[in-house]
């Protein structure tokens, strides 16, 4: 059974030297395709015949406590890898996690913004976004460990 | 940018040197390749969802890993099909602003019964 919970070495490697940043505080990794479909319908149709998938444009959300590194290292338009490790529900970062990352240099911060409320941790929001270096690889690669 | 790597790290830059007499694999030796391009979706391992993710990713390891010489392969969807790759930073063709932009990185063969092909990085 696949089953997983929680997530480690979530990171970013900054274009340009420094080695990788590993966030913490992290309470929300979200990936998504943004991935897009375009439907044609014609003469009587009452519904789409015909869809196909025409474009993609990886990205991730991130939310994390940690603000000093929101500001000091997810700053808007930086470039370099990000990575996360998804645990596996029995056998955590062993056998059957799987990670994601994005191929170098592929990936760019995007608008980081913070929130504090009184009586609450502050909390920061950033989405990573990616460029593919040939416009027909998804520059995110998925491994799973053996 | 991607870097993009040929065989035996040539580029296309270098001048052309003394062609060395071809190496020739010990017959215990398997055959290695670069890369897989694999249907959307190979191999099934049942399941739903991350579920059928994760059995997939595990079974291209195991059926893929050893062409390659590596335990843990990266896989990518590309308009083609999965790249399945020991290399992070691979990818289909060469990327843009490389002189050989647009071009394919890899000599694919023809499919096999699984609808796999193996690649090697071109020359």
């Amino acid at each position: 059974m696949s089953r997983y919970f929680n997530y480690d070495q979530v990171k970013f490697t900054p274009a340009g030297g420094g080695g990788a940043v590993t966030l913490n505080g992290v309470t929300g990794v979200r990936y998504n395709s943004n991935g897009t479909t375009k439907e044609f319908r014609g003469d009587n149709d009452h519904f789409p015949t015909t869809r196909v998938a025409d474009f993609q444009n990886p990205s991730f959300q991130v939310t994390l406590a940690n603000l000093k590194q929101l500001i000091q290292t997810l700053t808007h338009g930086a470039k370099g890898i990000f990575e996360y490790r998804m645990l596996h529900a029995n056998n955590g970062a062993g056998t059957d996690a799987i990670t994601v990352a994005t191929a170098t240099g592929t990936a760019m911060v995007d608008a980081p913004s913070a929130n504090s409320q009184h009586g609450q941790y502050g909390t920061g929001d950033v989405t990573i976004r990616t460029t593919s270096a040939d416009g027909l690889t998804n520059p995110c690669t998925f491994t799973v460990a053996t | 940018m991607a870097k993009s790597r040929t065989k035996a790290g040539a580029t296309a830059a270098e001048p052309p040197s003394p062609a060395p007499e071809p190496a020739q694999p010990a017959a215990s030796e398997p055959e290695l390749f670069d890369a897989a391009l694999v249907p959307n979706g190979w191999p099934t391992g049942g399941g739903e969802g991350f579920e059928a993710m994760h059995a997939m990713l595990k079974a291209r390891n195991d059926q893929l890993g050893p062409a390659f010489g590596v335990k843990q392969v990266f896989s990518r969807n590309t308009v083609r099909g999965w790249l399945v790759s020991r290399d992070r930073d691979d990818t289909l063709l060469f990327p843009h602003g490389h002189p050989r932009q647009g071009e394919d990185r890899y000599t694919w063969s023809d499919p096999d019964e699984r609808g796999v092909r193996l690649g090697k990085l071109t020359a």
